[in-house]
């Protein structure tokens, strides 16, 4: 199977002919990628399926909108960052109502150990991620675990590459302290 | 002076190796389980997802001329119009006498035949006593002798009803 650029897959999607098969391309291409994203915002993998669904959607009935005065992958980074803190506000509300938090619900989800095997450090790490508020989760999850530059991470958030350095260092900074007094 | 440089640096080093030994450590932490082929069937999933919102989209189309201002609008005015014009209808019927007459009528004949009854009875009730004490003869008798009024008589029973007696002789 040829590799395809993403502007040639836009293109490919254009055609009305070639929308299915330029689609099933797109989505092989990005799918692990994004789930990933997804998955370590809302560490339960039933949500994240949810989530990644979505976001595919809202690129089939929007890429003939796709203007290219970004990246393809930029773009979709946006849906996938605006689909899942959606979903954690309504999340939030919904553990509201059960006298519980969402972190308490993500931490619960990785003790069950049904998607999760990591060990006790992981486990721990992971808990001090999810401890982040949540734009800072998104700048370090970013940088460290998808390995986007600042300017990348200032497309997608449209937030300044310096209040993202900042944003980095101190989740960093959390992080540590959180492990390190456990 | 050296021995602090050294100090310093060695302090340096020290927090470098952590940091190194931290990065090291969050590298590796994934943890994140899959099902098994879940990315061979995703893409799947999303496609049949994206199939059946189109088929919605097709028939909301279809019966979409149902939601147009330009149908329901005049529909809703005649439905209207045509409940106003029965209620109306309802409300203002002029009362019907050929009921009333029935009604009337029925009671009075129930009335009569009520009316024939007692006096049917009555005049059995009567005979019956006749019958016990043997006045039949003296009642016999009365009815044959002069049953009728004299002048005298009806023109007393006429002022007892405080009627005028000369009302009787004028035509």
């Amino acid at each position: 199977m040829p590799e395809y650029s993403d502007i040639e897959l836009v293109n490919l999607f254009r055609d009305a002919n070639k929308r299915h098969f330029a689609f099933n391309l797109l989505v092989q291409k990005y799918q692990e990628k994004i789930y990933f994203f997804v998955r370590r915002m809302l560490v339960d993998h039933d949500d994240t399926n949810d989530v990644v669904q979505n976001i595919f959607i809202k690129l089939w009935n929007n890429l003939d909108t796709f203007r290219e005065d970004s990246k393809l992958f930029t773009w979709i980074y946006r849906i996938a960052v605006n689909e899942s803190l959606s979903f954690l506000r309504s999340k939030k509300l919904r553990s509201f109502l059960n006298f519980t938090t969402p972190e308490a619900l993500m931490v619960n989800s990785m003790a069950d150990g049904r998607y999760y095997d990591g060990d006790q450090i992981q486990k721990l790490l992971q808990e001090a991620i999810i401890r982040l508020p949540k734009k800072q989760q998104l700048v370090f999850n970013m940088k460290y675990f998808d390995g986007l530059t600042y300017e990348e991470m200032s497309d997608i958030l449209g937030t300044s590459v310096g209040a993202l350095k900042a944003s980095y260092h101190f989740a960093v900074k959390k992080i540590e302290t959180y492990v390190t007094q456990i | 002076m050296k021995p602090k440089q050294n100090t310093n640096s060695q302090h340096i080093d020290q927090k470098e190796t952590e940091s190194v030994a931290f990065n090291a450590l969050l590298k590796n932490s994934v943890g994140f389980k899959v099902p098994d082929n879940y990315f061979d069937t995703l893409p799947h999933i999303i496609v049949d997802r994206i199939n059946q919102q189109n088929a919605e989209k097709t028939e909301r189309k279809r019966l979409g001329w149902i939601k147009a201002p330009v149908v329901w609008i005049p529909a809703l005015s005649l439905a209207c119009i045509a409940c106003i014009f029965t209620l109306a209808l309802h409300f203002n019927r002029a009362p019907q006498p050929q009921k009333i007459d029935e009604l009337t009528e029925l009671n009075l004949n129930y009335d009569c035949s009520y009316a024939e009854e007692a006096v049917l009875a009555e005049s059995l009730t009567i005979d019956k006593e006749l019958d016990k004490d043997g006045s039949q003869y003296l009642l016999s008798e009365a009815i044959t002798k002069d049953s009728d009024p004299s002048v005298q008589e009806m023109t007393d029973y006429l002022k007892e009803l405080d009627i005028d007696p000369e009302l009787l002789s004028q035509n």
